[in-house]
């Protein structure tokens, strides 16, 4: 194929998929993340996470949602060309390390990502 | 470890996302190098990139990102003398990310360089994917007969492949 053509059609994707990332937050699956472990203090949760690799995507932390004495955490994903807000940014290295404060204490059972199941509670998830 | 395993040379290709249900700018593809028994991980990241150290006009094949997780279509080769040496002057080439050269256009094109086996990355418009790298990875896996770092596959004659 023409190089240009394919410049130019590659250009073209890129824009129309930048803009979609802009208004939708996208989080890894749970299924894409490894190597969780976490700890728990009574005021404070450090959580560390390999999110799958991406060369045109990252992890730049978590949004958590915290109520009736628990709380569940989304791992976002963001282009790298984005600037993403979150509620809790993750150091960038071989790991993912994120700190945030608790308001009250809590099990890892009562943590969970993604969302509210057996199967994505912290205690289960997590290798430590 | 035998003697003969541990002078193997082994390039493997990877990619951790395979076929048309995943995203089509999502995933990634890289190569490891097995040498003497120890293996290397190598692909090629843009210098914007959070994990990576912007390095300017240096190259963007990084070393060691990868590491093993994640290799959802992996194939594996044995190489011979002349392929070895091909392999580490590709490696210390000058090479650019871009959109038209990305971690699967890098890997694939490795590939080819040393071994003469073509393995398809392009995907719609050209563009070159970990997907569509990882879904043909998957298919020779299956025609071809599965492959590993232990009994890597013979490189096929250029052609019969992808």
């Amino acid at each position: 194929m023409n190089k240009l053509i394919k410049t130019l059609l590659i250009f073209i994707v890129f824009s129309i998929s930048g803009c979609t990332e802009g208004r939708t937050k996208m989080n890894y699956k749970t299924t894409d993340i490894s190597d969780i472990s976490y700890k728990i203090t009574e005021n404070e949760l450090e959580l560390n996470y390999t999110p799958m690799m991406e060369s045109l995507y990252y992890s730049p932390g978590i949004d958590l949602l915290e109520s009736e004495g628990e709380i569940i955490i989304h791992i976002r994903r963001c282009s790298i060309k984005s600037k993403c807000e979150v509620d809790a940014k993750a150091e960038q290295g071989a790991v993912n390390k994120v700190k945030f404060e608790l308001k009250q204490g809590y099990l890892a059972s009562q943590i969970f990502i993604n969302e509210k199941d057996n199967n994505s509670s912290l205690d289960i998830l997590a290798k430590n | 470890m035998s003697k003969q395993q541990m002078e193997k040379t082994i390039l493997g290709i990877h990619s951790n996302i395979a076929g048309d249900n995943e995203g089509f700018t999502g995933g990634h593809a890289w190569i490891s190098v097995t040498r003497n028994g120890a293996t290397t991980v190598y692909g090629l990241w843009p210098d914007d990139h959070p994990k990576t150290e912007d390095n300017g006009d240096g190259t963007d094949i990084r070393v060691g990102l990868e590491g093993t997780k994640f290799p959802r279509a992996s194939r594996f080769y044995k190489l011979n003398m002349a392929q070895k040496m091909k392999l580490e002057k590709g490696l210390k080439a000058i090479v650019v990310w871009r959109y038209t050269n990305t971690c699967a256009s890098w890997a694939s094109e490795l590939l080819d360089d040393v071994t003469g086996v073509g393995i398809d990355a392009d995907d719609w418009s050209g563009f070159e994917t970990p997907r569509e790298l990882g879904k043909h990875i998957l298919e020779l896996e299956k025609l071809k007969g599965p492959s590993s770092r232990v009994s890597p596959a013979t490189p096929e004659i250029r052609g019969t492949s992808w």
